[in-house]
């Protein structure tokens, strides 16, 4: 999976490149990568873009959302690699690029998150 | 002697039930003190870093993790209001004057800042734990940094190396930082 390359990448808010990277850059690289015509979004702007579709239960490579408390406007962004072990790829500050567990006390806790699916991908 | 013994025994029951606890000398308000500087303390960094994630941070907060972000909103300065006392320590408001918002443009993700004057209140949970007060959960909050950090931030967006169209729009977003930050100066 084209993911995997940027392990251990650190974060960098605004980065798109292997010097750092954010969240919604990272999701973009990697399937940009693979789908030209793939949009970049900013991570609140994925719940109202026409080009995903929000699905109840994660595939792998659908994209998980973590939305912002009321009031802010960044939110947290990541992809899906196993959904039977609650595995994602994502740029977190605290890591850099890492996998991660959604099902973890703090992923899957007091944080609330929505899978979207791009619409153009054949799974 | 009975009457006097009874007497005795009768106003040491009394006092004994009517008597208040000794004052705990400012408990409270020394608590709230220790909170309000705890959350200084995150707001400061926060304004300074953009919350990077190192030991100074972690020691003021309660998260274990932490997700990223990819907007940050730029202030001109915070105030803190008074502590409300809550069952787990306090809820303490936090006023911001905003200035605008750093982030990235759809399409091109290139980055921009949107200015939008704004006060924007915000309470933080400031919690007691073994290791003194910590703030609760703020990971989904995004960071919201002073221009200087925010122009700091800009500039790590860019080398020699970068595409014109990026060294472009990471200047535009600096200047209007800068701008905005004046003007607000100015008008004050």
């Amino acid at each position: 999976m084209d993911s995997y390359e940027w392990l251990d990448t650190k974060y960098l808010f605004g980065g798109d490149s292997k010097m750092g990277i954010d969240c919604s850059h990272f999701v973009y690289e990697v399937f940009h990568k693979r789908i030209p015509t793939y949009p970049y979004l900013t991570t609140t702007e994925y719940p109202t873009s026409a080009r995903f579709k929000q699905v109840p239960e994660p595939a792998p490579a659908d994209l998980i959302y973590w939305a912002p408390p009321a009031g802010d406007s960044s939110g947290h962004i990541a992809i899906v690699i196993d959904p039977d072990e609650g595995t994602f790829i994502g740029a977190q500050s605290s890591t850099g690029v890492a996998i991660a567990n959604y099902t973890t006390s703090y992923w899957g806790g007091h944080l609330r998150r929505q899978y979207f699916r791009f619409k153009e991908l054949v799974l | 002697m009975k009457a006097v013994w009874f007497t005795v025994t009768w106003i040491t029951a009394a006092s004994l039930l009517t008597a208040q606890p000794p004052p705990k000398k400012d408990r409270p308000r020394e608590d709230c003190g220790q909170a309000h500087r705890v959350l200084k303390r995150f707001l400061d960094l926060d304004g300074s870093t953009g919350r990077k994630w190192t030991p100074q941070l972690m020691s003021l907060i309660t998260d274990t993790d932490n997700p990223g972000w990819d907007t940050q909103l730029v202030i001109e300065r915070y105030h803190i209001e008074e502590c409300q006392p809550t069952l787990k320590g306090y809820d303490i408001t936090a006023r911001y004057w905003i200035l605008g918002m750093l982030t990235s443009a759809a399409d091109t993700g290139l980055p921009i800042f949107e200015p939008g004057l704004a006060l924007q209140p915000v309470r933080f949970e400031v919690v007691r734990t073994d290791d003194g007060f910590k703030v609760r959960d703020i990971g989904s909050l995004e960071p919201r940094v002073y221009p200087s950090t925010a122009i700091a931030e800009l500039k790590k967006l860019t080398d020699r190396r970068s595409p014109a169209s990026r060294q472009k729009a990471v200047q535009t977003a600096t200047q209007l930082v800068r701008d905005t930050a004046a003007r607000f100066q100015q008008s004050r």
